[in-house]
C-alpha cells in the first residue's frame, strides 16, 4: 500500500470502460474512466440508479447488487453515515490511521478530500482527481511507514 | 459499496487545536480482562471502514483513500473482513468460522436505535453520529474444532444447527435465563450469550457488525484467524460495561484473544457541499 506509485489523478492505469448507463458494472469500478474534477465537497453524490433486479433474483437479502448506490450527503440534519445501518454488505476492509502531520489545515483537508471521494464511491463511480493535496497546495512527501506499527 | 469515517481520541488531543471539541464519550478503552493486545493492531487517530459485496471494491476504495492520505496520516493498521457475521433486515442469519449464527440478537428496531446508537442532540456538533469500537479477536479454531458440539452450545448457551437458545423453542425465541433442568441453568451463567445479554447489563444493547478475518497461518502453524468485531453505541462506556464481565468469566475466552482494539468517535454524514467533521473547525 504504501509503495504505491500512482498519482491521485491517474485512477488504476485500466482501460476506460464505458460508464454503464444505470448503475456500474464492476469493471467500470475499476476503471480510470470517471476522472471528473471533484472539487472538494462540490459532488452532488448520488450518481446510478438501481439496476433492475433479474427475474430469478436470489433469496431477499442474499443477493449481491453491484450496482447499488448509498447516498452520502444528508438530505437532513443528524443523518447517521453509511456502513452502519445499512444491510451488512459481505466483505469489509478496515484501515486505522495515525497523523504524521500536526497542521490542522492538513487534518482539515485530508477530511474533506475523503468525503468528496467517498460521495463518488458511495455513488459507483471512481475517484477522480480530488484537490488540493495537501493544505499547502504541495505534492505530498512520499509515505512514510510508520515504525512502531508497520501494517500487518 | 459505503465508507465509514472514524475520528479517534488523538484527534482531540490537542495537535489540532480541537480538544473543546472533543466528543463527551470519547476515550481509549481502558485494559480489561484477558486482554492480549498488540501495539501493531491497536488504535488510530482515524479510521476508514469500507463494505462492499466484492472484496476488490472495498480493497480498491480504502487504496485510493489512503493514498489520499500521504504525507498527512500513515497507516497503522488494517483487516479484510469477509463473510458478513451479521444480519440486516430480510437476511438470514450468517455464521462466524466457529460455526454459529452470530447476530440473531441484535439491535433491529428504530426504537432501539435511537435509544442505544445514534447520539442525540445534547452531542452538539456529533448529533446523528456513533462511536465505533473495534476489537481483532484471534479465535483458536483447531482447538475449538476438536471440542465436542455439546460444549460448544455450552459456551454460546444456544444450538449449533439453529441457533436457538439452549432454553428452548427456536433461532429467535427469546432466551429464558431462569429455566432449569435437573437443578441446573439450561443456559450456563458462563456462556457467551448469557453474559453478554442487555438483562444482565442493566438494558445496555450495542449494535455488533462483525466480519470474519483470516491472516493465514500464524508463527506455530496454525490457522490464523477470527473475527472482526465492530460495534456502534452511542457511549463506548456500554462495549466496555459488556467486555469486563465476558473477559473475565466468559466460557469463550478459552478459545478466543482479543489483539486489538480501537475507538473512534463517527461523526453524522455531511450535507450537501460539506464534509465530514466539517463542523468542528468552525
Ligand atoms: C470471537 C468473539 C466472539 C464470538 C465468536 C461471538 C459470537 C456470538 C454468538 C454466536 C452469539 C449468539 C447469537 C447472537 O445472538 O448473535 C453472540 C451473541 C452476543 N455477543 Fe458475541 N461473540 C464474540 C465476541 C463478542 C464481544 C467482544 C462482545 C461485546 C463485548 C459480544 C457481545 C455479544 C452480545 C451482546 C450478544 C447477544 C447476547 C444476547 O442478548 O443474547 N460478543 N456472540
Amino acid at each position: 500500500m504504501t509503495e504505491d506509485r500512482h498519482d491521485d489523478g491517474a485512477g488504476s492505469g485500466e482501460h476506460v470502460p464505458a460508464p454503464a448507463p444505470s448503475g456500474v458494472s464492476r469493471r467500470a469500478l475499476f476503471g480510470g474512466g470517471l476522472a471528473a474534477a471533484a472539487g472538494v465537497g462540490a459532488l452532488a453524490g448520488i450518481g446510478g440508479s438501481l439496476a433492475a433486479q433479474a427475474a430469478s433474483a436470489p433469496p431477499p437479502g442474499e443477493d449481491i447488487d453491484l450496482s447499488a448506490s448509498h447516498p452520502f450527503y444528508a438530505e437532513a440534519t443528524k443523518q447517521p453515515q453509511g456502513g452502519i445501518r445499512t444491510v451488512p454488505q459481505r466483505y469489509c476492509v478496515l484501515m486505522t490511521f495515525d497523523m504524521s502531520s500536526t497542521l490542522t489545515a492538513d487534518l482539515q483537508v485530508l477530511l474533506a478530500r475523503w468525503s468528496a471521494a467517498i460521495a463518488q464511491l458511495q455513488a459507483g463511480k471512481t475517484i477522480g482527481s480530488v484537490s488540493p493535496r495537501t493544505a499547502r497546495g504541495s505534492a505530498p512527501t512520499p509515505a512514510r511507514r510508520s515504525t512502531s506499527a508497520p501494517p500487518r | 459499496m459505503t465508507v465509514t469515517v472514524g475520528l479517534g481520541p488523538g484527534i482531540f488531543d490537542g495537535r489540532f487545536g480541537l480538544a473543546n471539541k472533543k466528543p463527551a464519550h470519547l476515550a481509549q478503552i481502558p485494559d480489561l480482562p484477558s486482554d492480549n493486545l498488540a501495539a501493531a493492531t491497536t488504535g488510530g487517530d482515524l479510521s476508514l471502514q469500507a463494505c462492499a459485496d466484492d472484496p476488490q471494491v472495498a480493497y480498491h476504495a480504502i487504496r485510493d483513500l489512503a493514498r489520499m492520505a500521504r504525507g498527512t496520516a500513515t497507516v497503522r493498521w488494517t483487516v479484510l473482513g469477509f463473510g458478513r457475521a451479521s444480519a440486516g433486515k430480510n437476511q438470514t442469519t450468517p455464521r462466524n468460522l466457529m460455526g454459529f449464527k452470530d447476530g440473531t440478537r441484535n439491535i433491529t428496531s428504530d426504537a432501539d436505535y435511537d435509544e442505544f446508537v445514534w447520539l442525540g442532540d445534547s452531542a452538539g456538533w456529533m448529533a446523528g453520529g456513533t462511536y465505533q469500537v473495534v476489537r481483532k479477536i484471534e479465535m483458536n479454531i483447531e482447538i475449538w474444532d476438536a471440542d465436542v458440539i455439546s460444549d460448544q452450545q455450552r459456551v454460546f448457551g444456544r444450538t449449533k444447527v439453529d441457533g436457538a437458545p439452549l432454553s428452548g423453542g427456536s433461532e429467535h425465541t427469546t432466551p429464558d435465563f431462569h429455566a432449569k433442568a435437573g437443578g441446573e441453568l439450561k443456559i450456563d451463567p458462563r456462556s457467551h450469550v448469557s453474559l453478554a445479554a442487555h438483562e444482565h447489563h442493566g438494558g445496555v444493547k450495542i449494535l455488533r457488525r462483525p466480519y470474519n478475518y483470516t491472516d493465514g497461518l500464524n508463527q506455530y502453524g496454525q490457522l490464523d484467524a477470527g473475527l472482526l468485531f465492530t460495534a456502534y453505541m452511542n457511549d463506548p462506556e456500554h462495549f466496555t460495561r459488556i467486555q469486563t464481565r465476558l473477559g473475565s468469566s466468559d466460557r469463550l475466552n478459552e478459545y478466543i484473544s482479543h489483539i486489538g482494539s480501537a475507538v473512534f468517535a463517527v461523526p453524522p454524514a455531511p450535507r450537501a457541499g460539506e464534509y465530514i467533521g466539517q463542523a468542528l473547525f468552525r
